[in-house]
């Protein structure tokens, strides 16, 4: 596998362990929110953020706050999200990019469901501040 | 919150990539002209001078204007090596 590398200037990452967060590669819109509004109901996270990363792969970001151990017991329920599991379970930490990285653009904010007051609120303040990264 | 990038510090030569997932170094002399080439690797540097960091950096923050200020001091800290502007 070839290293993604960042190879103009540098990106910006929003990192937390205090909630969960995802990465989805190489997915249809349909099967992103299907994911994120399934996660949702069955683990009660109050509401989500669906951020389009570039074409088919989003981001996902829930709203309630939960221990390290919830987190993995989630990411690990779901195939979809394994790989990335795997790399972030290394780091200890769940990082989603807020800038531009290479040829891609920032980030762009899709769909808010629910409740954003907790998790969401923290990102999105990153994510506004961030605004011409 | 992390700042991503292959960083740098201090006296670097000049480098080059070639295809994917492959950097080479290449050095010239001062009229531009081809003197040699090698494998690069970020884990070993060119020189004992040369520091090559591709780790994230990881900044704290309390408020997202904090945040702010503390990853532009940070990036202006560091060279930020620009593979396609150089290959």
């Amino acid at each position: 596998m070839v290293h993604n590398w960042v190879n103009t200037g540098y990106c910006i990452g929003f990192n937390t362990d205090r909630g969960l967060m995802l990465d989805l590669d190489n997915m249809r819109f349909k099967k992103a929110l299907w994911l994120a509004e399934t996660l949702l109901k069955k683990h009660k996270l109050e509401g989500f953020l669906l951020i389009k990363s570039s074409d088919k792969n989003y981001h996902a970001v829930f709203n309630r706050y939960l221990s390290w151990r919830a987190i993995t017991e989630i990411l690990f329920s779901q195939h979809e999200c394994f790989r990335w599991a795997v790399f972030q379970m290394k780091e200890g930490q769940l990082t989603l990019r807020v800038s531009k990285k290479n040829n891609k653009d920032k980030p762009k904010v899709l769909l808010k469901v629910g409740k954003t007051d907790k998790l969401i609120r923290d990102y999105l303040e990153i994510y506004e501040k961030f605004e011409n990264f | 919150m992390k700042v991503y990038g292959t960083r740098i510090k201090g006296h670097r030569e000049r480098w080059v990539v070639k295809g994917k997932g492959r950097y080479f170094w290449v050095r010239r002399d001062r009229k531009g002209r081809f003197r040699a080439y090698g494998k690069w690797s970020p884990k070993e540097p060119l020189e004992k001078t040369l520091f090559t960091e591709i780790e994230p950096l990881i900044v704290e923050y309390e408020t997202g204007k904090e945040a702010l200020g503390k990853v532009r001091e940070v990036v202006k800290e560091w060279e930020w090596i620009d593979f396609e502007a150089e290959s």
